[in-house]
This record gives C-alpha cells, structure tokens and sequence, in this order.
C-alpha cells in the first residue's frame, strides 16, 4: 500500500503545457463549436439558418461539457486509465494549484465544493435583491418586462435548490469531512468526486446565463405546460440542473460507499457519527430521485425539441406536477437532513453532554427519509379532487414526528448541560428556532383546507425559506464557524461572529416573517407587480432582505479573513472527541498516517479519555 | 508537510484489504444500478399512465423480436465473459467481449432503425413513450459499450492482475443490467 | 428547581400566547368574505391553540439553556445512563407528538373534507348561481348560463363578476383560449384565487373543475382589494396582471345588474 501516500502528493511526472482549467476552457469551446457547426450547418436541412438552433445548442451544450471535464483532468485520470494507458499522470500541481485541478483529496474536493456552492449562493442572492428591489415598488419600475422579473425568480430558486441546498452540505462539508469522521484517509472512490466537482460551476453558469436564450417564465419547477410556451431559456435550465443533479448523484455514491465500506476499525454502527448518518440517508434520497428528476427534465427537453406532446395542454400537464414532486418533496429533505444531522453533531460538542437518546435521532432521519416519499402530492392540493387530499395531508402532518425527534435530541442534550454560547452554538440555536416556525407554519400548509388559502402566495415563500435559509443556511454557516480551525489551524474573531449572527438573525426574520402577512394580506407569488395596499409590507421585508444580504456577505468576508489571517488556534480546539479532530488541520495533509481505532462512542463527554487511539506503529 | 513513510504503517493483510475492496466496489455497483433503473421504471410509468397498456397493431413486431433476441444472446456472452475472467482467462473473456459489442452495436443501431422507421404517429401518447423509451435504452446501451470496449482495451493492454479483474466483471454485469433493462422495455413496449 | 422554574415560565409564556390568539387569531385571514374562508380561518385558529404551547416549550428551551446553564464548569457533570436518555421524557415526547397529530388529522383535516365532499353533494347545489369561469393568457372571462350572459363586462369592458349575497355559487372552471379556439397546445395552468373567499381552485387545460363558495358579505374590489380574482399560478408573463373585479351585491342589484348586462349585449 505505498501508493496511498503518493496518491495524495502532488505528482510531478511530466509537465502539462495548459493549467487544466484553461485547458477544459478551450476543449469546451472547441467541443461546442464543432457540434453546434455540425448540427446547425451539416445535419440541419436549414442549414446554417440560424447559427444557434434549439437543437444545436443543446448538442453543443452537452460536447462542451464533456470538453471540459476532459480538460480539466478526466483525460488523464479517468479515460485513459480505463483503457488501459496508465503512463500519463496529470500534474495536479502544488499548493493553490490542486485547487483548481482534479484533485484526488477529498478535502480539497471538499473545499471546491464549498466555494462553487458559495459562488451560487451569492449569483442566486444577487438575483434576490434584484427581485426585492423591483418588489419595493407596486409598479414595474426595475426590470422593464415582467418575463424578465419571473425569468430571475427562477435562476434565483434554481441555483439556491441544486447548487446550494443539496451541495453545500453534501458535496462540501461531506466530502470534506466524512472520511475523516469515519477514520478513513479517502473517500471510497477519490475518482468520483474528483470530477463531479466540476459539474457544479457549469451548472451554476448554464442557469445564469439561460436568459442568452430567452426568457423563462416557470420558476425553479419548471412548470408545465407553461415551460412548453416559454421562449427558449427553459433549455438551459434543463441542461444546468441535469449538471448539477449529476454532480450530486455522483457524490451521494461516492459518500454511501465511503460510509458503508470505508470505516476504520471500531467505527461500528451504533458509533457512526449523526452527521455520518444524515449523509448516509441524503444520499439514499438522491440515489432514488435524482435519476428520476433529470428523465423527467429529459422529457422536457425532448417536448421542445422534438417537439413531443408528453406535458403539453394536449399532452398530461399534471403528470409533470406529479413527477417533478415526486422528486420536488424529497429535494427539500435532502437540504434539511445534513443540517439536523448537524445539530446533533455539533451540540454535543458544545455542551459537554453525551447526545441524547442516539437511537431516536437515527430513527428520526431514517423515518424521515422514507416518509418523504408518500408526502409529494400535498403540493398540488389545489389541481387534486378532494378525495385525494387525505392520505397526503395524512403523511404530511405525521412526518413532522420523525422530524421532531431532531429537536427531542438536542433538547435532551442540552438541558442541564455545561452550555458554552459560541458563534456555533450561537447559530444552531437560531437555526432551531427558524426551523421551528418553518414546521410550524407548516403545519398549516399541511391542512387542505387552510392549504387552499395559502397555496401560491407569499405565505409559502415565508415558509419555504424559514425551512431553508432558517434550517440549512444558518447550519451551514454555523458549520464553517465551527470547523474553521479544521479547515485553516486558524479561528474566527468571536465579537464579530456575534455580530455577523445577530445581523443575518435579524434581517432573515424581519424580511422572512413578514411575508407571512403580507400573503395573507392577499400578496401571489410570482408577481413583479402587485395591489398597491401592499406596498407598504413589501418596502419592509426589501429593507430587511438588504440587510440579510449584506450580513451574509459580512459573514463571508469575516470567514475569509479568519481562514488567511484569524488568530491561530491549537488543532482541536473544542476538544471534540469526534475523529474529524485528529488529523492535521491543514486540507492538503493526510489525515491519519496510521488508521486510528475508534475504542468508544464519540460523543461520550460524560467520561474522559479520548474516543479513538492510534495505534503505535512500532508495536 | 510531513508525510509518514508507509513502510511504518500495521496494515491489514493484503488479502483482508482486497475483499474489503471487493465488498466496496460490488456494494456501490449495486446502489449505482439501483440508481440506473430509476429512469426506466420512471418511462414503464409515464407510458401506463400516458397510454395504458396500448400496442398499436402497427408496431413492427419484427424489428422488436430480432432485437430482443439479439440483446438476450448479448448478455449471454457477457456471463461467458465474466466467467472466463474469474478463471483467469484473459484472452476468452476478449473474445466474449468482443462478441458481446457486436452484438449490443447491433441492437443499438436497430433501435435507430426503430426510431427513424416508426409505423405510427409520433405525436400519439403511444409514439411519444415508444420513442423516448427506445431513446433512454439506446443512450444507456451507448454507455455500456464504451464501457465494454475500454474494459476490452484494459485486459488486452494489463492483462488480468487479481486487482484488475474486478473491473473487468464489472463491465460485463453492468452490459448484462443494460441488458435486462432493455429486454423489460422491449416486452414493455411491444406486449404490454 | 430548574425544571419548575423552566416549567412556570412555560405556563406563563403559553398563557400569554393563548392570549394572544384570542386577540390576534380571528385577523389571521385579514377579511373574509365567505363560509369557506371562515372554515379556513377557524381551523387556523384550533391549529394555533395547540401550536402555541409547543411553540414556546421548544423557544423558551432554546433561550433558558444557554442562559441557565453556562459556564457550569464542572459543578455538576452529567454522567452514566442519565445522561444519555431518559426514558419518561422520550415517551412522553413521541405520545405527546403522534397524539397532536392524529388529533390534526382528525380535526380539523378530515372534518373540513367532509365539508368540501358535502359541498359538491347535488342535493347541496340545489338553485346554486352557476359561474363560467374561463381562463386563458391573460384574462378571466366569466359567464351566466341560467341568466343568458356570456361576456360579463364593467362599462369599460373589462371583465367583472357579480355575485349575489347569500347564494351558493358553483365556479365551473376551464382553462382555453376562447380567442384562439384552434391552438389547443397553447394553453396553460391557471389557479382561480379570490383571497377574501379563502380558497383557490387551479384552472387546468383540458379538465372541467369546480369550486362552491357562499359569499356573505356585500363588499368588492373597490372597498377592499382582497375581494378580487387574482391568477395565482404562475402561468407567463402576464401573470400579475390576470386579475379582475369583484362585486357582491344584494340579491335585487344582481338582478339590475344582469338586466344592464343584457341590454349591453354581454
Ligand atoms: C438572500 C436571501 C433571500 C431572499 C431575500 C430571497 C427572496 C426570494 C423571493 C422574493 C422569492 C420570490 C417569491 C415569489 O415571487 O414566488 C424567492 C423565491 C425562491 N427562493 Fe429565495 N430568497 C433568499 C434566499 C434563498 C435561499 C438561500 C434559497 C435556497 C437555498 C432560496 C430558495 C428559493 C426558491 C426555491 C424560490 C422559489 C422560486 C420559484 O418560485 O420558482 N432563496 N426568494
Ligand atoms: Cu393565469
Ligand atoms: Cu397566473
């Protein structure tokens, strides 16, 4: 096994003439004209007429991908060595340089995962403000055509769901973290990650740049039949979600495999740590419904290329509805997971207190994942005949049970505990509590008959973003606050984390909450235009969602900042008892020379003693 | 950076690693085929709920039947090659492989047969599933083969190191999936 | 002690928001106009009451915690089985929560589809004032088979429903394109909401769909903008503009009302 260490360090075999970035950059170009020429001018009767045609760009879209996978790295690593020519090794460079290569190290995947989710959280933010800036006035006054509005609601919610909600915690922090969790040096499959990570910027990129090819009116679900009258932006949010969904199914294999097959010696089951086990019940989800989502998405396309009737007004438009939940109400689980998996995992830690009553988190996630796929058609209590409300506002209202447990756990763990208020637990805490008025509000969408009220208007958007940004974004920075001395040796200035928690508290919750009223009040989602009575709310909840942007961007700065220039601190500095801890703290390190083994539960503050040893390697 | 030299290290015996490696790679092949046969069961859905059970007396019996025999024959010689690997036997599993591409060329290019030669209106509920269908199995077969021609290019250029012919087995389950796959669409689309 | 302390704030916390939606919960729906929004708005009201308590055991646990017990640096340490569970308190959490939500289930889910299911009885839709309603991009249409009236239009010409106080109305709803009869793949979902009425119905190409409402109240759009149909799926751009006016009128006024609509030719 001596390649186990050369596999991590750079290697230096030939000089590549390109940085793979350039390199996939100009493969892609080259790969996307030469399909786009051929389809447009050989095969098209047209000939030539346009130069960009549905069709060609989409073929082109898809040889530009491949270009820059290829270019970026899967030339050397992939395709050639599955043919069997094992003498060209790429040059993943040193330093910096692995960041912007195929790299083999999970947390340098990690990392890349971590900031190409940031960059769409921030692409997808900017396009938030937009729309809250349009809304603060009734009238059309910023964009000058509302399809221009509706076609920035959906960039916004569609890099928010694929790039962020289901990647920042999977394919970032659990591709960073989940092999050192489990005491293992790599991920299952190095390979997989090593290039689905590549995905996400061209899914990111395809989405934002959709509107080249023309408007799109649907918003993140793509709704049908409207999608099939659209002007032709529609297809690159096809083509940008099929990326990135790809990117993350190939992640969910890597990360079940890594868990199931990849454990070190006394990781047993009952020791997996939680966050482990959100990742284990994420990934089953994308398994399922990811492949399910991109054939429907394929339908689509072939709908408007072809063009078939499949989800037409002729066609069965319901049928896309059932299909895109079918996978839409998953989705939203597989943001939310990671994150209570998270509170679990980092509560303990802070408090100086075992996790409470393990076994029901474990079941609370368990169950929450296989419930989540019998709860899809409360989305559409408005298009279903009565008769079929029940069974789905049954299996809505009952999966709030399992979802509970989450904060029976951590309850139980922090009541008479030694409570240390940090920026971490700091923002877990506020995470509990926005995800609480998300359930809750939930609760109401849950019965068809208030549902029938609240359906489609901003009382929904309240909701949805008190369960996302409330339950996942405010984890995941808690999370970078928590593991930045993992990911740099260095930490955060704690006054400013105060304050940078404080801030986004505050204008989350005072732009969130009021939307509540302002759908009440009688406010429809989807609407760059409104009654002028609602003005005054909306000039409101923009102030308050300026002052979230602006406390986010805070957020990043001061974490930036903390990871080149913080205050150094000693590598395990909450004294965690997790394996993540014992490794080196700089990312580009292996992370156990020796394959340490787990001798008890890595969470059992109660006694001393550390939860792993590492085995003397002379005896 | 300190980097440990690996000659310190108490590792688990060579043959301990390898079935952890084997139990690895088999276990996630699974959850990737489990993956897979989402779309499909997604399209034998779409298709009942567009166009129930109806097969159009149209539809080219024929075509569908030699295909389908083709594709059976395809994941015979796939088991064959399997087989000869496990053996050691590098240069039958080549020719079974060999056999098994031409095969699968074959039926793959007689789904674009189908496609372009379609007795019945394309715009139908009916047309639509069927052409999607052969569509999703001939760009899954397109996938399979390659992955048959680079395990082929694999055995021939490394020859058949105990490490090695997990990948090469592996090859041939995954064309015997596609395979399966397809012989459910085919009887999905022509009987059903 | 910590728990009685944790528990008297409970009490008091959750009395003050029982309170509270006694005094806040009827404005939940802002203006009603209807028997339906009612129903909408007492279920919300019993969802709150059993919410409220739970609501502020899991906030106040969030903000008692790191108050009452920081910094309790090794004075007491949890330790063994106590620390890891316990038992009452799990069960009595899971009873506590399947209990609520059964209770949901039966109250006020089903008891309010046994309301919609009776709703669209026949023997309930006896002398109901039928309401074509027509949906297509952008524009709702609304017309009065029992009362030959085909095209409702406001003197203007914009499109505007009438609906009598205290009559049962049966929305027949279809979405197509009555312009353009011929592009039939044209058309797309739309959702029939009048936010005062407290429920919406989605307008689907090629499905014939319904909503009963009992409006109550003689208002409309002028007096209150919640009283007017809004389009309220997304359904292109043109979709915040698909609104229209809504009056409800006495009886007599209907009547005058459609008397004017004919001699308008409408
Ligand atoms: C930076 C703070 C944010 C603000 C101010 C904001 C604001 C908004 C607004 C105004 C809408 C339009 C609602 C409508 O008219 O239907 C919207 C939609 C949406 N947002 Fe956000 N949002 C923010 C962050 C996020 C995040 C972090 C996520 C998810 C990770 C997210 C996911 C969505 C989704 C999925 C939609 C629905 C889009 C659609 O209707 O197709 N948002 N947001
Ligand atoms: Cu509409
Ligand atoms: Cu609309």
């Amino acid at each position: 096994m001596a390649s186990v260490i050369t596999e991590t360090v750079p290697q230096q075999s030939r000089r590549q003439p390109l940085p793979p970035v350039v390199r996939g950059l100009i493969w892609a170009t080259i790969g996307f004209l030469v399909v786009n020429v051929l389809m447009s001018y050989v095969l098209d009767p047209l000939a030539g007429h346009p130069f960009i045609t549905n069709s060609s760009v989409v073929l082109g879209w898809f040889a530009a991908v491949v270009g820059w996978l290829l270019g970026v790295g899967a030339w050397e690593e992939i395709v050639l060595p599955s043919f069997g020519i094992l003498d060209r090794s790429v040059v993943t460079g040193t330093g910096w340089r692995q960041y912007f290569a195929m790299s083999l190290n999970h947390k340098v995947v990690g990392i890349q995962y971590l900031v190409a989710s940031t960059g769409g959280f921030f692409i997808a933010g900017l396009a938030a403000m937009l729309m809250r800036l349009e809304l603060m006035s009734p009238t059309m006054w910023l964009f000058p055509y509302p399809g221009q509005y509706l076609t920035t609601v959906g960039i916004h919610g569609t890099i928010m769901m694929f790039s962020v909600g289901t990647v920042a915690l999977v394919g970032g922090l659990g591709n960073y973290l989940i092999p050192q969790m489990i005491g293992s040096n790599r991920s299952a499959f190095p390979k997989v990650s090593s290039i689905s990570v590549w995905l996400v910027p061209v899914g990111i990129l395809t989405v934002a740049f959709s509107p080249l090819l023309g408007q799109w009116t649907t918003g993140w679900r793509g709704y049908e039949p409207l999608a099939q009258n659209d002007a032709n932006g529609i297809l690159f949010y096809y083509l940008g979600v099929f990326a990135l969904t790809m990117s993350s199914f190939l992640v969910s294999l890597n990360l079940t495999a890594t868990i199931l097959f990849k454990r070190t010696k006394g990781m047993t089951w009952n020791r997996i740590p939680m966050f482990a086990w959100g990742m284990l019940v994420v990934s089953l989800l994308n398994i399922i419904w990811l492949p399910e989502i991109q054939m429907t998405f394929v339908l689509g396309l072939l709908d408007r290329l072809v063009p078939l009737p499949f989800f037409t007004a002729v066609g069965s438009n319901l049928t896309y509805l059932e299909l895109f939940w079918l996978f839409g109400h998953p989705e939203v689980y597989i943001v939310v997971l990671p994150a209570l998996a998270l509170w679990m995992e980092i509560m303990p830690v802070m408090v100086r207190k075992p996790l409470f009553a393990r076994e029901w988190g474990v079941i609370g996630v368990i169950f929450v994942m296989l419930l989540s796929g019998f709860v899809w058609a409360h989305h559409m209590f408005t298009n279903m005949t009565y008769a079929e409300e029940l069974p789905f506002s049954f299996f809505t209202e009952m999966i709030s049970i399992p979802t509970g447990l989450a904060y029976m756990v951590v309850i139980g763990t922090i009541w008479k505990s030694n409570f240390k208020l940090t920026v971490p637990s700091l923002l877990i805490l506020m995470s509990m509590f926005n995800f609480l008025i998300g359930g809750m509000t939930g609760v109401f969408n849950a019965d068809p008959v208030v549902d029938l009220q609240l359906h489609d208007t901003f009382w929904v958007v309240g909701h949805f973003h008190f369960t996302i940004i409330g339950g996942m974004v405010f984890t995941w920075i808690a999370a970078m606050y928590y593991w930045l001395p993992k990911f740099s040796g260095r930490t955060y200035n704690p006054k400013l984390g105060v304050l940078g928690a404080i801030w986004i508290f505050i204008g989350f919750d005072g732009a969130f909450s009021l939307m509540f009223l302002v759908g009440m009040e009688g406010m429809n989602r989807w609407v760059p235009v409104y009654p002028s009575y609602l003005q005054p709310l909306n000039i409101a909840i923009s102030i308050f969602a300026f002052i979230l942007g602006a406390g986010f961007l805070f957020n990043l700065l001061h974490i930036w900042w903390a990871m080149k220039s913080g205050p150094k601190v000693e590598a395990n500095p909450w004294k965690s008892k997790s394996l993540e801890w014992m490794t080196e703290s700089n990312p580009l390190a292996e992370n156990f020379p020796v394959e340490p083994v787990v001798i008890s539960g890595t969470y059992d503050y109660d006694v001393d003693g550390v939860a792993a040893i590492i085995p003397n390697p002379a005896g | 950076m300190e980097v440990v030299h690996s000659n310190q290290v108490v590792r688990p015996a060579a043959h301990v690693e390898q079935e952890l490696e084997t139990r690895k790679v088999f276990g996630a092949f699974v959850l990737f085929l489990f993956g897979m046969s989402v779309p499909y069961f997604l399209m034998i859905n779409v298709r009942f709920i567009m166009a129930a059970g109806f097969v159009p007396s149209s539809a080219d019996q024929t075509t569908g039947a030699i295909q389908a025999v083709l594709t059976l024959i395809s994941a015979l010689t796939a088991w064959a090659a399997i087989r000869a690997i496990r053996g050691g036997n590098t240069s039958a599993y080549r020719v079974n492989l060999g056999l098994t591409l031409v095969l699968g060329w074959v039926s793959t290019l007689m789904m674009a047969w189908e496609w372009w030669y379609h007795p019945f209106d394309a715009m139908s509920h009916y047309g639509e599933t069927f052409l999607t269908t052969v569509g999703l199995v001939a760009v899954m077969n397109l996938s399979g083969l390659l992955t048959l021609w680079a395990s082929r290019a694999r055995a021939k250029r490394l020859g058949s190191d105990q490490t090695l012919v997990r990948g090469y087995r592996l090859a041939g389950m995954y064309w015997i999936f596609l395979a399966v796959a397809a012989l459910v669409m085919y009887i999905e689309l022509y009987f059903a | 002690m910590d728990l009685i302390l944790f528990g008297v704030a409970w009490v008091i916390l959750s009395l003050l928001g029982e309170w509270g939606v006694s005094a806040w919960g009827p404005h939940f729906y802002y203006f009603t106009a209807s028997t339906q929004a009612l129903d909408g708005l007492n279920a919300s009201i019993f969802l709150f009451r059993f919410l409220t308590p739970i609501f502020f055991f899991v906030v106040l646990m969030l903000i008692f915690v790191p108050l009452r017990f920081k910094h309790r640096e090794a004075t007491v340490k949890a330790q063994g089985r106590r620390a890891r569970t316990n038992r009452p308190f799990v069960a009595i959490w899971i009873t506590v929560s399947i209990l609520v939500n059964v209770l949901f289930f039966l109250h006020p889910t089903t008891s309010a589809a046994e309301q919609q299911f009776d709703s669209l009885l026949p023997q309930n839709l006896h002398g109901a004032l039928i309401v074509d309603v027509t949906a297509r991009q952008w524009e709702w249409h609304f017309g009065y088979p029992q009362y030959g009236v085909t095209a409702a239009k406001d003197p203007n010409g914009n499109d505007v429903l009438y609906l009598p106080v205290g009559r049962t109305v049966e929305f027949v709803l279809r979405s197509y394109d009555f312009n353009h009869p011929y592009a039939l793949g044209l058309d797309v979902i739309h959702s029939f909401w009048i936010p005062a009425f407290g429920e919406k119905e989605d307008v689907i190409p090629g499905e014939t769909r319904y909503e009963v409402i009992d409006p109550t109240v003689i208002t409309s759009t002028e007096q209150n903008p919640m009283v007017r149909v809004q389009c309220a799926e997304v359904c292109g751009p043109g979709h915040p503009y698909m609104y229209a006016a809504v009056h409800i009128v006495s009886d007599q006024a209907f009547l005058k009302w459609v008397a004017a609509e004919h001699k308008a030719g409408n």
